[in-house]
């Protein structure tokens, strides 16, 4: 799929929902801006745990490199999986913030 | 007037620079995926190639599972560096790796490998033991060296070899790079730039740590 074609595909996606939530479902346009808001906030949340796990798991690679004799790659860690533990904890933040 | 909750007074501020960080991440995949900012990245850092009759071809490790095959990028790697010595750039190929695992050795399964395509027993050569790419250069040139090599043309990913003919020319060698593609370094699709401008980060960050602890 090319770019604009994905771009379009969203861009129909965004309106249909956004008629939807304007029309059918009683939401308000000026609730989009906070809308945004907070879902900059919860990628922003989602990056900073990602960028904390991967820390933690280097570190932990070089500590074990120096203190034994097993050698641990800096690929060995799932990358993928860190991705999508880190988007669970950014939006369990995200919604625990919200909620206290 | 209600009482005011700390912990929600004390939450704006830090989400504040929450929100500027995710909008820089958002900003970051939609330039890194939809445009060709990656493309242009990846072709001016990428080593290019320098094909020349060499004293040896030199392949650099990937990784191997326990019961002795290769990975993706470690094929690739084999496959070019045999097809090189085929083409009779040079008459030696070094092969090497990690510490052995389960009891298979990675550059003894590639050498297991390159005798079977056709690569005389006499023309290779397994260097076990490097688990890093400095490690690599190290054991390697020791090696070529005892045997008057002086010039290698060095096989490995385009990135990787920006860091690994450096740290190869430390140890003596006239080091010539042999590029094989381990991801596509014309990306047209937004998945395959994102996985493009991965693969460069992380080996720019090799780089750096190269540079940090003094191996470049």
């Amino acid at each position: 799929m090319r770019d604009m074609d994905l771009i379009g595909v969203v861009a129909l996606t965004c309106l249909a929902a956004y008629l939807w939530g304007t029309r059918r479902a009683g939401l308000s346009a000026a609730g989009l801006r906070a809308a945004t808001t907070a879902t900059l906030e919860t990628i922003g949340l989602c990056v900073l745990f990602l960028a904390a796990n991967l820390a933690l798991a280097l570190l932990a690679i070089l500590v074990a490199r120096a203190w034994t004799d097993r050698f641990l790659s800096v690929y060995t860690p799932d990358y993928i999986t860190f991705a999508g533990v880190s988007l669970l904890q950014g939006l369990f933040c995200r919604w625990w913030l919200e909620r206290d | 007037m209600t009482a005011a909750n700390p912990a929600r007074d004390r939450a704006p501020s830090g989400l504040r620079g929450c929100r500027i960080v995710g909008a820089g991440a958002l900003l970051l995949v939609a330039v890194a995926g939809l445009t060709p900012a990656a493309n242009r990245l990846a072709a001016s850092y990428a080593e290019p190639e320098q094909l020349a009759p060499s004293d040896a071809i030199v392949v650099l490790g990937g990784d191997v599972t326990p019961d002795g095959w290769l990975d993706t990028a470690g094929s690739r790697r084999l496959l070019h560096g045999i097809l090189l010595y085929h083409r009779g750039l040079a008459p030696l190929l070094v092969v090497s790796g990690g510490t052995p695992r389960d009891g298979v050795a990675e550059a003894e399964a590639r050498e297991r490998i390159a005798r079977e395509m056709g690569v005389p027993p006499g023309s290779t050569l397994a260097v076990v033991g490097a688990n890093t790419t400095r490690e690599e250069a190290v054991l390697v040139g020791a090696a070529l060296r005892a045997r008057g090599v002086r010039s290698i043309l060095l096989v490995s990913g385009p990135f990787h070899l920006v860091r690994a003919r450096a740290v190869f020319a430390r140890q003596g060698l006239e080091v010539r790079a042999a590029p094989v593609e381990d991801v596509a370094l014309e990306a047209e699709m937004p998945g395959s730039r994102l996985v493009l401008a991965r693969a460069l980060a992380q080996e720019v960050a090799g780089w750096l740590y190269y540079r940090l602890v003094g191996a470049l």
